[in-house]
């Protein structure tokens, strides 16, 4: 029978000297993936999900659970915050008001075919996208926030969240398109 | 809306796609917890048994030095006899009318006046030096021992009429001048040391751990939901965290080489292990760390002698020392964690020296002094940093060639 979140955190709050290491188990793959997200070098990925677990196993004791799955999205979101922390502060976040050089000279309408490609490569590309496109097109994909939301957290404008959240989406689909056609799909 | 879907997908795909984790990570996590916790720590508590350790040693120490100086006499009396025999080859030339045993029991150990020195140089500049008086009963036995310059060099003898007396005595001057340079030098002469040394006093503390302003200021939780923001309220309930720093203990081989009669240059290589021991209390998880460094360092210090009589000398010493860390061995829970090597260590040292020369060839020393380690930047705790000033006692043997 497989743990539930209640279970894991009860079995903490008894300090059960495993279940700390069971909640790494659990999670540490998925929020690898969001690190990778967000910053494309693996050392420095897992140097940020370290960093986020000491956080998570120093709190948990105090999380408040809401339900199955909150226990995960809390997590997910201990390393996303960490993860933005990392990119403001080791990248020099331009949002990018020049084109850079791969973006496409125009707009094919068509969307990429993004089921025919592997998970790790797309995982990949948008860790490759500039820093201002990566992270509002991952807090907008993938933390559903909006752009008033993102100006908020990342300290740019509301109209510069959505222009780069458009730019990172072309530049997305022709690193995705250009995939395909290398691999002849 | 065309590009929404595909983002739409994009998330899907991904929504709860996994990366392999390398194998390491958990360690270090479980090292990282065990850091970042002594952190926090706020007071240090400084036992008061380690001060009174501290106090015993430099009062032992005092008293040890005193017994030396006070037992000095009647061994060096007896260790100069058993050498007499040296004398008579060292210092044939100018003494054929002058029974060395006549000179000075003492001075036999200045085995390295060479004849040009004899001959050359005459000033007794050092003459309060000499320890020509008769130190004990057994010198008395020869009366007829000429006075050297202990006395003031003019005052004669009044039995001392014969030229060939007066010049035996001039002689007998000279050498005793020449045997108290020597015996400076020999001081001074390029020494060898082996030593052992620690810092006195082990420090353990043990504290509860309070979540801080700051601390929270590190977790930018304002992306997380309302209801996880109470996460910033207690924290870090049923946490604790206790270490002990043992006191270093350091191995070392030095070379002295003076640089004047007063002053000297030491340098050499020195070894020391430093064992800390780490128990924190996560949720009732308990995380134990212990953690040994080891370091080989260079030393360099300047040494003036203070004071010396016979066998004994009193020196004061300063200088500084860089440990580099060579190996860091860190077990948590029974498994070895890769530890990064703490970076260069820095240190300077100031220390009062007592040196008793058992033969002339071989001292032992004491060095009680007070050591400052710089704090090097690094994240690794451990003694330097818990005790940046400390008392250090180094002992060792002195070869002197």
């Amino acid at each position: 029978m497989v743990e539930t979140e209640r279970q894991l955190l009860d079995a903490i709050y008894r300090g059960d000297r495993q279940a700390l290491r069971r909640l790494y188990d659990r999670y540490s793959a998925y929020v690898m993936a969001i690190s990778l997200r967000y910053i494309h070098d693996r050392e420095d990925a897992k140097d940020v999900v370290q960093d986020s677990f000491v956080k998570i196993l120093k709190s948990v004791a105090t999380f408040d659970y809401r339900g199955e799955g909150s226990l995960k999205s809390w997590v997910a979101k201990v390393v996303m915050n960490q993860a933005i922390d990392w990119v403001t502060t080791h990248e020099r976040m331009h949002l990018v008001i020049q084109r850079p050089a791969e973006m496409p000279e125009f707009i094919d309408e068509k969307p990429p075919d993004i089921q025919k490609i592997p998970p790790d490569i797309l995982n990949g590309m948008i860790g490759r996208l500039p820093a201002g496109f990566r992270l509002v097109l991952n807090l907008h994909v993938f933390e559903k926030l909006s752009h008033r939301e993102i100006a908020q957290r990342l300290g740019i404008k509301e109209s510069s969240s959505a222009s780069q959240f458009s730019r990172a989406k072309i530049l997305l689909k022709k690193m995705i398109d250009d995939y395909l056609n290398s691999q002849g799909i | 809306m065309k590009q929404e879907d595909w983002t739409q997908q994009l998330r899907d795909k991904l929504a709860d796609y996994e990366e392999s984790v390398p194998d390491d990570l958990w360690a270090g996590i479980e090292a990282r917890l065990i850091e970042e916790s002594g952190k926090r720590q706020s007071a240090r508590t400084i036992p008061l048994w380690g001060r009174w350790a501290v106090a015993a040693s430099l009062v032992g120490l005092l008293f040890g030095g005193g017994y030396l100086l006070w037992t000095n006499d009647s061994q060096s009396a007896s260790i100069a006899d058993a050498s007499v025999e040296t004398t008579k080859r060292k210092i044939p030339m100018k003494s054929e009318n002058n029974d060395p045993s006549q000179t000075n029991k003492d001075e036999v150990k200045t085995d390295e006046i060479s004849i040009q020195d004899l001959v050359s140089d005459s000033e007794p500049s050092t003459a309060q030096e000499t320890p020509t008086q008769p130190e004990s009963p057994q010198t008395f036995v020869q009366p007829d021992a000429p006075q050297p310059q202990a006395e003031p060099e003019r005052t004669p003898k009044p039995e001392t009429t014969l030229p060939e007396q007066r010049e035996t005595e001039k002689v007998i001057r000279e050498l005793d001048a020449k045997i108290a340079e020597a015996k400076r030098r020999k001081h001074q002469s390029t020494s060898f040391s082996l030593f052992a040394s620690n810092d006195l006093g082990s420090w353990s503390n043990r504290n509860g751990v309070l979540m801080s302003p700051n601390q929270l200021a590190n977790y930018d939780y304002s992306l997380i939901q309302a209801s996880t923001r109470q996460v910033e309220q207690v924290y870090l309930y049923n946490y604790e965290e206790r270490q002990k720093h043992y006191q270093p203990i350091s191995f070392g081989l030095t070379v002295k080489i003076p640089i004047s009669s007063r002053i000297s240059l030491s340098s050499g290589i020195v070894y020391t292990r430093l064992r800390s021991d780490f128990t924190n209390i996560v949720n009732g998880y308990e995380l134990e760390k212990q953690q040994t460094l080891y370091y080989l360092g260079i030393p360099l210090s300047a040494q003036y002698l203070l004071w010396g009589f016979k066998g004994l000398n009193v020196y004061a010493t300063a200088g500084g020392q860089v440990d580099f860390c060579i190996k860091t061995k860190v077990v948590s829970n029974g498994t070895n964690i890769p530890y990064d090597k703490d970076r260069p260590q820095f240190s300077m040292q100031g220390a009062l020296g007592l040196q008793y020369d058992i033969i002339p060839q071989l001292g032992i020393y004491a060095e009680p002094g007070v050591k400052y380690y710089f704090n090097n930047g690094s994240k690794v705790r451990n003694f330097f940093k818990d005790k940046p000033t400390n008392f250090n006692l180094q002992l060792g043997l002195r070869l002197n060639l």
